[in-house]
């Protein structure tokens, strides 16, 4: 009990060491600390308040001097990306960054152009190390003197920053500098140039475009050696941001075409742009008719050609067919094969073709109307083996049409469909079907299925598949109209579709009115029939190209 | 140089040639043939080429006066000219002239039409829809107007003519003699009532404003001159075949004896039967192109007079008046007292409101030509 009362509290020799005294201390400390804490948080606001004062509403950050930092944002960025790759190296002690997309970049450049000059001053201390430091102490004087690589791009702005990186640039970091670079080390995997799949020409040049943008400048700049050959790269597509490349020759085209072309593709609002289709929708002026408004084509020397005539060409990234305007129905009913062959034999085929695109949307109405309503413009033995004929079916001549019509149209889209093995057998069978069984069965007749046939075979030789596909949509309204009011509707119905042609303008062109203008009766020369060569020695006056004379002595300059 | 820009806002002189001419065809090359040789008798051809050059002078007139206004159509100078109830006045008869055809040209066409074509359908259902159609057309710019005419110009008027120049298989000279006509004054007076066929002429004092700047007053009139030299051809080729295949007793006493040459008409040995079929199918397109050019010119008069933008909603307000207009004339009576009603309007205005004009104008300009000093 006495060794106990020996035993005094520290706190009566030492009175900051008592219980309360540690408390009040304790307490003091939770304090400071909890004022750190809010005193860094405030800091942590400030920082970021100042950041987002500093950087422009269009930019996600700016780029700071300090490397770790700018790691951290563009991780934030790439987060959950994968396949971006963070590589961080030392450059003669300073400590870089190279961040880039795996599968878009190739990386033996990246090696042998960016990571081997750099470490190389690493690995060996040399004097050239402190040169190298100086160097590092600027983007631009490392791009001129240490990086290897073709093109090179400083770049200040976060968001190009990103894009390049999406589009498959490296991006260059050093620590101490704001300033990165974007190295172009582009590479991926795509189809290689091949043989153009809807545009064959018998004696044409094979190749055609494919996916990639760069590859479909080359294949139009590798065919002239024209400076004036102009291209204007644009993104478009708010997620996409998809390449779209405006072609045109400076000297020839119509003054204010380019600048409506890249008006209207300025104006397209979209998050995705994938192929040159849904960007076609955009340009036209009538979106609702069913007559394409834009040419398409897949063929480079098609592309180059109609832009020696004045007009412009759109190249899409992604898309191996790409776009031509203006568009009129004289260019469409032109094809590749028209220009290898005899004068003579061209033009009939384009008589032939213009007969076909007639036959193929009036020749079921016209059918329909005369053996309904007009029997007596037949001859008379015709007319009673016609009625000899009908007189086996129980339907209509309208509907046996509708019914055809809708025939083949099924079977066409089935071999569209289908993968290529079964195409042979799906065009048999429907060949069984339409030219067989539904005569045997009795449910057409046999001269209607030779109408029908005649008029797919009439839609199938359209160079342009869209305008095929158009002549194909009013079949079925002038149908309906030689059905209600015989010749009389169909004359009418010519008549509508002529108005709407002619109404119809691309780019300021006449769709069908220029075939017959007065001004552009020139023009004949190669569109209702082709002359030879030499003789065409002017340019069409249709799309209003700045120089007419294709071939003469004011080395293409305008002519006032 | 450059063609075919976004709205057309001029036209070159052969262009306003082919409108001349393609408006002034027409209905009545089926129409109007049994009136005149009913007139005229022997002497129809050369009523048709007395018309020819007596509406010639009338646009060479009208030209004149047009080109006095550089810019401006009769819409806006004939208030200057008349004042301001003079000029509406005068707008009014001009827009007048245009409905007057319309309805007409409707009414006719719409009667061949059911009696060759279609001998159960109402002609109302036929009328409406070339109504349709027109008014389609009529609500265009007029450069797709102008596209469409000269689309018109080559395409229909190549058929019609080629269909036409078969009849000539069945012509008998001797049915023309004689040449020379004894009556005189009913030559003269079939001259002018071939107004009715020439009819569409007066379009060049809405269009002048958008030719003179390309083209001096000689060469417009002379090239307005080759339109009429079509224009008579044309209708010889009509008149004189008609009297050559049916005598002038027999087309006199036909309502459309055109229709009657072509029906005649055999091709043995081909695939072609019932040709008068096709002549229709090709005149369709014809009167269509008059139709939808006068409808456009009425909604343009409206428009202009009543100083608005845009000419659309006027044809759309005019295409009900039309059609009832078209339907009111229900009798062949009725509508040859609205054809005698219209060609004297129409002579009036040619002969006495335009040549007024031009003397009027003359004089206001020299009065403040002496006014100034």
């Amino acid at each position: 009990m006495k060794k106990i009362k020996c035993i005094q509290k520290l706190s009566k020799h030492l009175p900051e060491a008592s219980l309360e005294m540690s408390k009040k201390k304790l307490a003091q400390l939770q304090l400071i600390t909890t004022q750190s804490t809010e005193f860094s948080e405030e800091i942590g606001q400030i920082i970021a308040q100042l950041r987002s004062v500093a950087a422009p509403s269009s930019e996600p950050f700016i780029f700071t001097s300090e490397l770790q930092e700018n790691e951290q944002l563009l991780r934030v960025v790439f987060r959950d990306c994968s396949d971006i790759e963070f590589r961080i190296f030392d450059a003669a002690g300073k400590k870089a960054l190279l961040v880039y997309l795996k599968g878009m970049a190739d990386t033996s450049n990246l090696e042998r152009n960016v990571l081997k000059p750099l470490m190389s001053y690493t690995a060996q201390e040399t004097e050239n190390t402190a040169s190298l430091l100086h160097l590092l102490t600027d983007m631009k004087l490392v791009a001129e003197n240490v990086l290897g690589a073709a093109s090179v791009t400083i770049l200040a702005s976060a968001k190009a920053a990103i894009d390049a990186v999406m589009t498959g640039n490296a991006l260059l970091m050093i620590d101490g500098l704001a300033e990165v670079a974007s190295i172009a080390v582009i590479k991926y995997v795509k189809r290689e140039i091949s043989a153009p799949y809807n545009e064959y020409a018998l004696q044409g040049s094979d190749e055609a475009f494919n996916e990639a943008i760069m590859d479909n400048i080359a294949l139009i700049r590798r065919r002239t050696r024209d400076t004036n050959l102009k291209v204007h790269i644009m993104k478009i597509g708010e997620r996409t941001n998809t390449a779209i490349a405006v072609l045109y020759v400076a000297n020839l085209v119509k003054p204010g075409l380019v600048e409506e072309v890249e008006r209207r593709i300025g104006l397209i609002k979209k998050d995705k742009l994938l192929d040159s289709a849904s960007i076609d929708q955009y340009l036209v002026d009538h979106p609702w008719s069913p007559f394409p408004q834009t040419q398409m084509t897949e063929r480079p020397d098609k592309m180059l050609a109609a832009l020696y005539e004045g007009r412009v060409g759109i190249i899409v990234d992604g898309t191996p067919v790409e776009i031509l305007v203006p568009c009129t129905y004289n260019v469409l009913m032109q094809a590749p094969d028209d220009y290898t062959m005899a004068p003579i034999i061209a033009s009939l085929i384009r008589f032939s073709r213009n007969a076909a695109a007639f036959l193929a949307v009036y020749l079921p109405a016209i059918y329909v109307a005369v053996v309904s309503y007009h029997p007596g413009m037949l001859p008379t033995t015709m007319a009673i083996s016609i009625a000899e004929l009908r007189s086996r079916t129980p339907f209509p001549s309208f509907l046996e049409a509708i019914m055809m019509e809708i025939l083949l149209e099924l079977i066409q889209e089935a071999i569209i469909r289908l993968p290529a093995k079964l195409t042979g057998a799906a065009s048999m069978i429907g060949a069984f079907i339409i030219g067989n069984t539904v005569v045997q069965a009795g449910l057409i007749n046999p001269l209607l299925v030779v109408v029908i046939a005649t008029t797919a075979i009439s839609s199938y030789s359209m160079p342009s598949y869209n305008f095929s596909m158009a002549l194909r949509w009013t079949r079925v309204p002038m149908l309906i109209l030689a059905s209600m009011l015989g010749l009389y509707g169909v004359i009418l119905g010519v008549l509508a579709i002529t108005i709407h042609l002619c109404s119809l303008r691309s780019f300021g062109e006449s769709y069908l009115g220029g075939m017959f203008n007065v001004d552009l009766l020139a023009d004949w020369k190669d569109s209702v029939v082709r002359l030879p060569a030499k003789l065409l020695t002017r340019r069409p006056k249709e799309f209003g190209a700045q120089d007419q004379i294709r071939i003469g002595d004011n080395d293409g300059q305008p002519r006032s | 140089m450059m063609a075919n820009l976004e709205a057309k806002s001029y036209m070159t002189p052969w262009q306003l040639a082919i409108v001349v001419f393609v408006t002034c065809v027409g209905a009545q090359i089926l129409l109007s043939p049994r009136s005149l040789i009913a007139d005229a008798e022997h002497g129809a051809g050369i009523s048709v080429v007395i018309g020819g050059v007596l509406f010639y002078s009338a646009t060479c007139l009208m030209l004149v006066l047009a080109k006095k206004y550089p810019d401006e159509t009769i819409v806006e100078y004939a208030p200057r000219i008349f004042g301001k109830i003079g000029g509406t006045l005068v707008v009014i008869w001009f827009n007048m002239l245009f409905f007057l055809q319309v309805i007409q040209i409707f009414y006719g066409m719409g009667k061949i039409i059911t009696f060759y074509m279609f001998d159960r359908t109402p002609p109302e259902v036929v009328i409406l829809a070339l109504l349709a159609v027109c008014a389609y057309c009529a609500v265009q710019d007029w450069g797709t107007i102008m596209r469409i005419q000269q689309f018109m110009f080559f395409v229909a008027y190549s058929i019609l003519i080629l269909v036409w120049l078969t009849s000539i298989l069945n012509l008998q000279p001797e049915n023309l003699l004689p040449l020379w006509p004894v009556n005189i004054k009913a030559v003269v007076g079939g001259g002018l009532s071939t107004w009715n066929m020439y009819a569409g002429y007066e379009c060049v004092l809405l269009l002048m404003p958008l030719v003179y700047r390309q083209v001096s007053l000689g060469s417009l009139i002379k090239i307005m001159g080759a339109s009429f030299g079509c224009l008579i051809v044309l209708f010889l080729l009509v008149i004189v075949i008609i009297i050559g295949v049916l005598t002038v007793d027999g087309a006199k006493n036909l309502l459309y004896p055109a229709l009657i040459v072509i029906r005649s008409v055999e091709l043995p040995g081909t695939f072609i039967e019932r040709l008068e079929n096709y002549l229709l199918i090709a005149w369709i397109p014809v009167v269509f192109d008059t139709l939808a050019a006068m409808m456009f010119f009425m909604g343009e008069i409206c428009m202009r007079h009543w100083r608005q933008a845009d000419h659309r909603p006027w044809v759309l307000f005019l295409v009900p008046i039309i059609y009832v207009g078209s339907i009111l004339l229900d009798n062949q009576q009725v509508y040859e007292m609205a054809n005698k009603f219209t060609m004297w309007l129409g002579l009036a205005f040619s002969f006495i409101a335009v040549p007024l004009s031009l003397s009027l104008s003359w004089w206001q300009k020299r009065k403040a030509g002496t006014g100034c000093g």
